[in-house]
């Protein structure tokens, strides 16, 4: 009988193997070795000045592109060749992706990609996006109607209709750690993913300057180049005007939620805007580059003083804001109506220009802020991003 | 007395072995079915070809079918029979129709272990991963997750050789989970929306990250699980007694407990270090097996548990994808969704699951 | 007759119980020096508590030995492993089976366990073997019957059947007929009591009912916790008054003369009984269950003779010279409670 219950485990193992024989891919090529043949210059480069997540060397027929880990000593944690599309290298890479350029398609994660694009003139190559409930740009929202672009649900990754659709280039977040594993089949195939790890900089400048990485990409490093120069000059010259005031207003940001309210820590991206935009903020002190969960008693108590609440959840006006919670009437920017919300720019499906187009366009977002802050430096703005909650 | 023995129509013990063929075919059959189905329509004569001779006028399809359906229908052919067998055997040493394979907290286990990484490191981790990505494959969740899973287990191990008790055993497995779901939540509590976002998608279960080496690695510790558990039928066969009965037919239950955790745990720690926490199989498997074959002689109750968890396994990932649109439905939702309807069906229809215990 | 003889279980100063945290033990019963021989099955008695579980257990190598040895055949059953002791020794336990989806051949068969390989696949001799436990105790009717659809007795069968099929020279079996009516417990008692005589097979049965014990068993282990284990033939333990020395010290009555329990309360008088035996017999019964203690040769202050006459029975009685007659129990229990 032993011998009889044999052979069908054996079976199955049979039918197993064969199965993962037939799915034995190689593993991912570190090592390209192939030879020369045409090599272009690269007459315009780009460098990144503010951003500390990317670095960029031009060499020959290539350039590398560095993705930086920029919270431990560790240099490089990802690198990227963008190579012509039909040239061959003669350099050999270990642990690294070839990526061709310029990028023709390319399927997009985040709206924050799409800022980068369409600064760039070049929203034609977005064919995918993930989550495009959430896009503002108007060209995307016309394309994802007209079915040029196909749209992916939020949730698992379909591999699928991405590999049916063979892009260039996947650009993903790189705080999706989860799904990293979905992104492998992919590049297993062929296909490009590049890890966009823009969200993590912690200034402004630095996160709008990754459109100079795009740039990099679409082989308009001349084009990003001069679009950045103009954002960045005109946030130095707010920033600046800044300098000059003395009194700087408290603010608190966000709403609680269960009790618990999450503030920007001290070394948070949000902080760094209050910085520059001239307020004092409670936890600036703080180092966090992150959020802070804070007790609701503990910002309640900030809250009664502060001049001015920001970002006060989704809400639209101040009885939504009471609704939440009666003890905010207490607040003195409940009093005095400075209360101001980035949710001017509002997509019909949900999507938020300020996460948009606000991410490579940090002067307009600042601009914002001084108006609201200190109204005297430019009385003539017109909020881009925020609103006023009545 | 009179001994009628030509009357007596004694059964034939050589074990049956139709059913095993049976559910084989079915495996077979849903296996074909979910590489044949998903989002992206491909004929199905290209379907074919690309099988046996891999090879497609439609390069992508060939893609398609090769690095994402093959490896995920094998994933779930893996998942839903090591858990199927991790369930079995744990409800056969508890006695305890409610036991499951992540009874002992191994599951918990992996759980903590994947917080820790995902929540505690938070974007360093994201910059880790980052790395694993362009070298040899995501390993760093699956290590979380198998460090967590083996530590429990370590600790299960060592507080097995002392209590010998598996009652007491059972409860102190569900208070180490209970102890390590506990410190996920405060780790939660303090972490970022994003970080729990990214916790909460891998509590979702996946059957579709595992591909290349990660599926070699997870075949082999599925292959090893399941011979161990094959190769104690005999013991469980005992057991079902209670273990005082298995000791006097001359069982070692020590030993036995021992491979009975070995095995289970390489089964439930290896399937959710990979696939993340898939519930539910492991418990209704093993009754609907049981139910339908009407047997508990474990010799074919190994089998056919294992066969029977790749069937209900590929059924629910093929819903899960959702044939033909874009949408996906987290796995782990779908088998509690599909299978308890199965099992309410089974119990009402045969009402013989109580008599199992 | 001389393999009949052969000691097949024994203990030397045997100490039971259990361990306890921090190496201390629980003694439930010690000096114990008994042995089973084959062929013979020995009823072991004792109030519930008094230890018969341990000692089964402590015997099958369940429990470990506090003191002294067990030792089975010529090993000590401390040196040898579960499956050895699975050769010579099987054991029906308390433990309630309530698994279903099992066969009752299957679950017999289990019994082969110590002899099977690896997987548990039966070879000829083994299915002989389970064919012949299955027919011997009388279950081939039931061959394919799942055992969660047997009564408690046919599965105390099964459980001995599968006992059976071990094919060893020792079974211990703890409390076989608990939970079990009158007929089924008649029956397995039979049972093994004709095992034991027709296969040479030492069977050793735990009871705490007396008068089964009494009736069945070749000899009569009675535990006790004062005296530990005393050893002999039923009769012989009823007549020279250790039973009723025994159960005397629980508060109970044991009644030398009918070999059972008293259940009812005395009120402290006395009767003479005489007549024709079976009218004496229930009449007995009857006058127990008032209290009264009865004697046979006594001049009793109250005397009853029971008397079958034409086929219907009458009761003469006498107390302090006074004469009646009653031709029903129902009647005589009247007067004698009217005379209190």
């Amino acid at each position: 009988m032993t011998l009889q219950s044999f052979p069908y485990r054996y079976l199955l193992f049979v039918v197993l193997c064969f199965v993962l024989s037939c799915n034995a891919e190689e593993s991912p090529k570190d090592d390209i070795s192939i030879r020369v043949s045409s090599s272009p210059d690269f007459q315009v480069r780009v460098e990144a000045e503010y951003a500390e997540g990317f670095q960029i060397s031009y060499h020959g027929n290539y350039k590398l592109l560095k993705i930086l880990n920029p919270f431990q000593d560790q240099t490089d944690t990802l690198q990227y060749v963008l190579k012509h599309r039909n040239t061959s290298l003669d350099t050999t890479f270990s642990n690294a992706q070839i990526i061709e350029i310029p990028v023709r398609s390319m399927i997009a994660t985040s709206t924050t990609h799409i800022a980068l694009t369409d600064m760039l003139n070049a929203n034609g190559v977005i064919k995918g996006m993930v989550g495009a409930e959430y896009a503002y740009n108007p060209a995307i929202r016309e394309g994802l109607k007209d079915e040029e672009i196909t749209s992916f649900p939020s949730g698992e990754f379909n591999k699928e209709v991405a590999l049916a659709m063979n892009p260039d280039l996947v650009m993903v977040s790189a705080g999706q750690s989860s799904q990293f594993d979905d992104y492998r089949v992919l590049m297993d195939s062929g296909i490009g993913i590049f890890i966009n790890s823009e969200w993590l900089e912690t200034t402004p400048l630095g996160k709008a300057e990754w459109v100079k990485v795009m740039g990099a990409l679409l082989n308009k490093e001349e084009l990003a180049n001069k679009k950045f120069e103009k954002v960045a000059e005109e946030y130095n010259r707010l920033k600046s005007k800044v300098q000059k005031v003395s009194a700087q207003p408290l603010v608190i940001n966000n709403l609680p939620y269960k009790g618990a309210w999450f503030v920007s820590g001290g070394d948070s991206f949000t902080a760094q805007y209050l910085k520059d935009a001239g307020a004092d903020y409670a936890w600036f002190g703080n180092g966090s580059t992150g959020g802070l969960r804070k007790d609701f008693e503990t910002v309640y108590e900030v809250g009664l003083r502060a001049e001015v609440w920001l970002n006060p959840g989704a809400a639209q006006s101040k009885e939504e804001i009471l609704a939440k919670d009666e003890r905010f009437k207490d607040f003195k920017s409940f009093k005095t109506g400075q209360i101001y919300n980035n949710n001017k720019r509002m997509g019909p499906t949900g999507g938020n220009d300020f996460w948009e187009s606000g991410a490579v366009h940090p002067e307009r977002l600042l601009a914002d802020l001084i108006h609201i802050l200190h109204p005297e430096i430019q009385p003539e703005h017109t909020f881009y991003y925020y609103q006023k909650i009545e | 007395m009179d001994r009628p023995e030509s009357n007596t129509r004694w059964p034939d013990t050589t074990l049956n072995m139709s059913y095993l063929f049976l559910l084989m075919g079915g495996v077979l059959l849903l296996f074909l079915f979910s590489v044949a189905l998903g989002s992206v329509e491909i004929p199905l004569s290209d379907i074919v070809s690309i099988l046996f001779l891999g090879e497609s006028a439609n390069e992508a399809w060939v893609k398609i079918i090769q690095n994402i359906r093959l490896p995920r229908a094998v994933t779930a052919i893996l998942a839903g029979s090591a858990l199927s067998i991790g369930g079995l055997q744990m409800q056969t040493l508890f006695r305890n129709p409610l036991a499951g394979p992540s009874v002992l907290g191994i599951s918990a286990g992996a759980s903590l272990g994947v917080a820790v990484v995902m929540l505690a490191a938070g974007t360093i981790t994201s910059v880790f991963a980052i790395q694993q990505l362009s070298s040899a494959g995501s390993w760093l969740i699956i290590g979380a997750a198998s460090i967590g899973s083996g530590a429990v287990l370590f600790l299960i191990l060592l507080i097995s050789t002392r209590v010998r008790d598996s009652v007491t055993l059972l409860i102190i497995g569900l208070m180490i989970g209970n102890i390590t779901i506990a410190l996920v939540s405060i780790w939660q509590y303090f972490s970022q929306p994003e970080q729990i976002r990214d916790y909460l998608i891998w509590t979702f279960g996946s059957l579709g990250g595992v591909t290349g080496s990660q599926l070699w690695i997870l075949t082999l510790v599925v292959a090893v699980g399941s011979v161990i558990a094959f190769g104690l039928s005999k013991q469980l066969n005992g057991l079902l007694l209670g273990e005082n009965y298995a000791k006097s037919m001359g069982l070692s239950v020590d030993t036995a407990r021992f491979w009975i955790i070995v095995s289970t745990s390489l089964l439930a720690g290896g399937i959710t270090a990979f696939c993340g926490p898939i519930g539910f199989v492991g418990v209704a498997v093993p009754h609907l097996t049981r139910s339908l074959l009407n047997t508990n002689e474990h010799r074919i109750l190994i089998p056919a548990t294992f066969l029977m968890g790749a069937i209900l396994m590929l059924a629910c990932d093929i819903i899960a994808q959702v044939p033909g649109s874009s949408t996906t439905l987290p796995i782990s939702a779908v088998t509690s969704m599909v299978g308890s309807p199965v099992v309410i069906w089974v119990i009402l229809k045969r009402r013989n699951l109580k008599a199992s215990f | 007759m001389e393999q009949q003889m052969q000691k097949v279980l024994s203990t030397q100063d045997l100490k039971i119980g259990y361990h306890r945290k921090g190496g201390e033990s629980i003694s439930v019963a010690k000096n114990l020096n008994i042995g089973l021989r084959s062929g013979e099955l020995i009823c072991l008695l004792g109030p519930n508590g008094s230890g018969k579980s341990t000692l089964i257990k402590t015997l099958a190598g369940m429990l470990p030995q506090l003191e002294g040895e067990v030792q089975l055949f010529e090993n000590n059953v401390s040196d040898l492993s579960a499956k050895k002791i699975a050769h010579y020794l099987s054991t029906v336990l308390t433990d309630r089976v309530t698994i279903g989806n099992l066969s009752v051949y299957q679950l017999v068969a289990f019994g082969r366990s110590p002899y099977t390989g690896w997987l548990g696949s039966l070879s000829r001799e083994d299915e002989e073997k389970v064919r012949w436990a299955i027919e011997s105790t009388g279950l081939h009717d039931f061959v394919h019957r799942d055992i969660s659809r047997l009564s408690d007795g046919e599965r105390q069968k099964v459980m001995i059947a599968r006992a059976l099929a071990q094919d060893t020279s020792v079974i211990l079996l703890d409390e076989p007929t608990a939970h079990l009516d009158l007929p089924n417990r008649v029956e397995i008692i039979r049972l093994l009591r004709k095992l034991a005589h027709e296969t040479g097979k030492g069977i050793l049965l735990s009871t705490h009912e007396l008068d089964l014990a009494l009736k069945a068993g070749d000899r009569i282990w009675l535990m006790n916790r004062e005296q530990g284990l005393l050893s002999g033939v039923p009769e012989d333990l009823v007549l020279d008054g250790t039973f009723e020395h025994v159960f005397r010290q629980d508060s109970f009555d044991f009644d030398r003369e009918t070999g059972s329990f008293n259940i009812h309360q005395l009120n402290g008088k006395e009767v003479t009984l005489t007549g024709d035996t079976v009218p004496v017999f229930w009449t007995r019964r009857a006058l127990e269950r008032e209290g009264y203690r009865i004697n046979e040769t006594g001049k009793s202050d109250i005397r009853i003779e029971a008397k079958k006459v034409d086929g219907s029975y009458i009761w003469l009685t006498r107390a302090s010279d006074q004469k009646e007659e009653f031709y029903s129990m129902e009647a005589l229990i009247k007067w004698l409670r009217n005379k209190r």
